[in-house]
């Protein structure tokens, strides 16, 4: 007589069933492994499954382990390369791993712009921008309106300072899905660049009701100030200020549409400037109530020990003290100002450095919006 | 010839310069500056007269300001420890101590680029002052900048090899990179520049293999410190708990009487032993452990939440409803719904329904939740609600086989098959549970025998826990709810 076949594992079905909840799918992936006779082919199948059980559960460690032994039975299997590439590029934080998997996948199975656009990506989290690129527009030969690589390649754009060119990468790329909230608030914010406050409002009015914990506020507070909407950008601000003392200089934009309502705004002013201490941006604060000189602030500014830090705060001065002499009526020495400001750029830094605990980027959005738009102004 | 007689000379010359930097000026200084046995008060009146006394040179004059400053800080006087440092690095700039205490009082308060800032000066002025890098890296850490603050910690192990700070900070490091040879390197060339070891140095290789999940390697480990220092609490409370993961309890507890002999004052000993006794069936001495590691620690939260399942367990119903409302339900999420089964357990069924109820609307997700609401409704003769149909469809975990069966899809046979995985920890608390479950639908079904049958042996079974570290998500990680309902319903009670 025959011998009967092989009972079916009882784990191994609910292990790999789509159906599975994450719960079910580590455990009976564990227990698949532990109870169930299985071959090399299947017990691959078991460790990719539960790999990316352990990613849901942010077990990175585990889904990496997982990963390895797949790999080490089936070396060539482009579905444990590509869950292993995925899990050191969005998890582990090894794009150095990232980068060698998706190009073995590339080279193996050809250009696809999927994998081209996450090998770019995981370049630009490595700061290599022009293999970034090169992988983005390669992505874009093949698929011209991939939205995810048209808006990361803005990114890089903007940061060569080809505003326009980002700008237009963006505008296809909203072309090509309209409901994309990262695209669009991407979009709006190269409008505010360019100086077309009313649709970059538009697209950021889309991106924060769709993600209203953002902290894009202030940027938008900044559009409506400067088209004299100054009711929406008080609110704003407060909106920022109300998040972190890492957005304390909006204070001063706060005073300045007090000032221009004809109201006093030096009482709120004086309660931040209390409560900051001594910590930046009181300096610059101080300034605009009289306490102290712009001289003085600008020396705070640089006293910062992290370079990225300070020409943050350099280029918050620059903005601040340019819009206070403007109101004053010195066209002149704003000018000079804003031009600094301006020439800092767009920057990020991590603010924690100077916190102490918080974790919020400081930037120069706000600055830059501002400074751009004033240049253009007094050019006129 | 002459090198040979000069040598003895340098040495006295040496020791003068010593002893010139240690200058005596009496009884004062003695308090001031050494602290010979002394109250804080009577140092701090010490170095109030050698400072209005006018007579110390400005080195000297600095050292009394950071003593007092130093004495201000541990009075918690810090705007007075402030000013003290603050005058004594004015005075003598090179002197280490006062940015090393500044720094301590800036990191205390949490004003880390600050204290990182007066690190740095110390650092400059002596690299080999002890404690001084792991400080340095304690900050680099709280900012985030943590490829800087492991090299910090790795300078200090380079310099002091047995620096306990710094090494328990990089075993953490190490094993968060999985770098566990490394942090075996490390403490044992610690255990080598120590001669011997220390017991606490044993304690750390212990620790590193554990995080190995070596347990057989640790408690060798253990042994060798307790071998070393019998009479140090934390490696015998350590093996203890080590003995207690490796299931050899008769030796743990041992070792967790003698813990609790050497430290009473000490929460953790009650804790660990409470933990042992429940794993080990001894619910009442369970319970009685963590009432004391409460009376000793009272927001414990882990002692709370154990001793809620020793209460359950003992039939004492009324202290787990009270322990489960002292958790906080945003970090325990199912506090609420233990609330509600001790409410249960104590015959308050309208209450026990209302308070499943809301537990259902704010964790849908946990099957337990409606299966609990099932069975109090069904007691309520009401029907079971609407939403156990979809819920029991789910691919998911267990107790799903238990709700399939309350919806008459599954049989009990496939329940108890369903409980038996191939885990150990994860079978026994399943079979627990199981036996109980269906002992109480027998019983609703009007079987006492069956119910009886089934609640002896979910009792039999007893409490079990799942080991988080296993990595394999659950519901629920033990059986104690179950285990203590079945006990009391068979003494009669539900």
């Amino acid at each position: 007589m025959a011998a009967p076949a092989m009972a079916v594992p009882r784990y191994f079905d609910d292990c790999v069933a789509a159906e599975s909840t994450i719960f079910l799918r580590i455990e009976s992936c564990t227990f698949s492994l532990q109870a169930d006779g299985l071959d090399d082919k299947q017990r691959v199948q078991v460790l990719l499954n539960r790999a990316k059980g352990y990613a849901a559960r942010f077990w990175p460690k585990q889904a990496l382990d997982d990963l390895a032994e797949a790999k080490r039975l089936a070396p060539d299997d482009l579905e444990v390369t590509a869950a292993q590439a995925d899990l050191s590029h969005f998890i582990g934080g090894r794009e150095d791993i990232a980068i060698a998997d998706y190009k073995e996948i590339l080279q193996k199975k050809g250009d696809d712009p999927e994998t081209l656009v996450k090998l770019a990506v995981a370049y630009l989290v490595r700061k290599q921008d022009d293999l970034a690129r090169q992988s983005f527009e390669k992505a874009l030969d093949l698929d011209p309106d991939n939205v995810e690589a048209l808006t990361w390649y803005s990114t890089i754009l903007t940061r060569d300072k080809q505003y326009d060119r980002a700008l237009a990468e963006l505008e296809r790329a909203v072309a090509a899905d309209p409901n994309d909230i990262t695209t669009r608030s991407y979009r709006g914010q190269a409008l505010l660049y360019a100086g077309a406050f009313d649709r970059g409002i538009e697209d950021l009015n889309i991106a924060l009701k769709a993600h209203p914990d953002d902290t894009q506020f202030r940027l938008r507070g900044m559009a409506e100030y400067l088209t004299g909407k100054f009711s929406l950008a008080d609110e704003d601000f407060l909106h920022n200020l109300n998040i972190s003392p890492t957005y304390a200089s909006l204070a001063a934009w706060r005073f300045f549409i007090a000032l221009r309502r004809g109201s006093d705004g030096g009482a709120e002013l004086q309660r931040i400037v209390d409560s900051l201490a001594g910590r930046w941006p009181a300096p610059l604060l101080k300034v605009v109530l009289g306490q102290t000189t712009a001289d003085d602030a600008l020396v705070a500014a640089a006293s910062t020990p992290y370079p990225e830090l300070r020409q943050i705060y350099q280029s918050q001065a620059h903005a601040v003290l340019g819009e206070w002499l403007l109101l004053k009526g010195d066209k002149a020495g704003a000018a000079i100002h804003f031009e600094a400001s301006r020439d800092i750029g767009l920057l990020t830094a991590v603010a924690e450095v100077e916190t102490g605990r918080s974790v919020i980027p400081a930037d120069t959005l706000v600055e830059f919006t501002l400074a751009r738009a004033r240049l253009r102004e007094l050019e006129q | 010839m002459r090198l040979l007689l000069a040598a003895p000379l340098l040495v006295l010359w040496l020791a003068a310069s010593a002893w010139a930097d240690d200058r005596d000026y009496g009884p004062d200084w003695q308090v001031c500056i050494y602290a010979v046995p002394s109250e804080l008060p009577d140092r701090l009146e010490a170095c109030n007269r050698m400072i209005s006394g006018g007579n110390l040179p400005t080195p000297d004059l600095a050292r009394a300001f950071s003593n007092r400053g130093k004495v201000y800080h541990l009075l918690g006087a810090r705007q007075k420890a402030f000013e003290d440092y603050s005058r004594a690095q004015l005075l003598d700039p090179k002197r280490v101590k006062p940015y090393f205490n500044l720094g301590m009082l800036y990191q205390e308060d949490g004003h880390y680029v600050e204290a990182l800032e007066q690190f740095d000066k110390a650092l400059a002025l002596d690299p080999r002052l002890e404690d001084l890098q792991c400080r340095r890296g304690v900050v680099l850490k709280e900012l985030h900048r943590f490829d800087e603050a492991t090299a910090a910690f790795e300078q200090a192990v380079q310099i002091f090899p047995a620096e306990a700070c710094s090494i328990g900070y990089l075993i953490e490091i190490y094993a968060f990179a999985d770098r566990f040879s490394d942090a075996l390197a490390m403490v044992d060339r610690a255990i080598r520049a120590n001669g011997q070891g220390t017991a606490q140095l044993y304690g750390f290789r212990a620790q590193v293999h554990e995080k190995m999940r070596q347990f057989e390697l640790a408690l060798e480990d253990l042994n060798r410190a307790v071998t070393l220092d019998p009479n140090y609490y934390n490696t015998v409370r350590t093996r203890g708990r080590m003995l207690t993961k490796l299931k050899r309890y008769d030796e743990a507890l041992v070792d967790l009487n003698r813990a609790v002999a050497l430290a009473p004052e000490f929460n953790d000993a009650y804790q660990w032993r409470g933990d042992l006794e429940l794993r080990n069936g001894a619910y009442h001495q369970a319970f009685d452990d963590f009432r004391r590691c409460l009376s000793l620690q009272r927001d414990n939260s882990v002692c709370k939440v154990l001793g809620m399942q020793a209460a359950f367990l003992t039939g004492d119903f009324a202290a787990a409803a009270q322990l489960a409302d002292s958790l906080p339900p945003k970090f325990f999420g199912n506090a609420p719904l233990h609330s509600g089964l001790a409410k249960f357990a104590r015959g308050d069924l309208a209450a026990a329904e209302a308070a499943v109820k809301t537990y259902t609307k704010m964790m849908p997700d946990d099957p337990y939740g409606w299966l609990w609401l099932t069975i109090i409704q069904r007691r309520l003769g009401k029907d079971a609600p609407p939403e156990l149909k979809d819920i029991a469809m789910r691919h998911d975990v267990w107790p799903m086989p238990i709700l399939r069966h309350m919806l008459g899809s599954a049989s009990a046979e496939t329940v108890l098959a369903a409980a038996d995985v191939p885990d150990a920890d994860i079978r026994k608390q399943r079979t627990a549970e199981a036996n109980y479950y269906l002992g109480e639908l027998a019983a609703m079904a009007g079987d006492e025998v069956k119910s009886k049958v089934y609640m002896k042996e979910s009792v039999a079974i007893g409490y079990a826990e799942i080991d988080p570290l296993n990595f394999i998500p659950v519901h629920k990680d033990n059986d104690a709810v179950e285990v203590g309902l079945a006990a009391a319903t068979l003494r009669g009670g539900l």
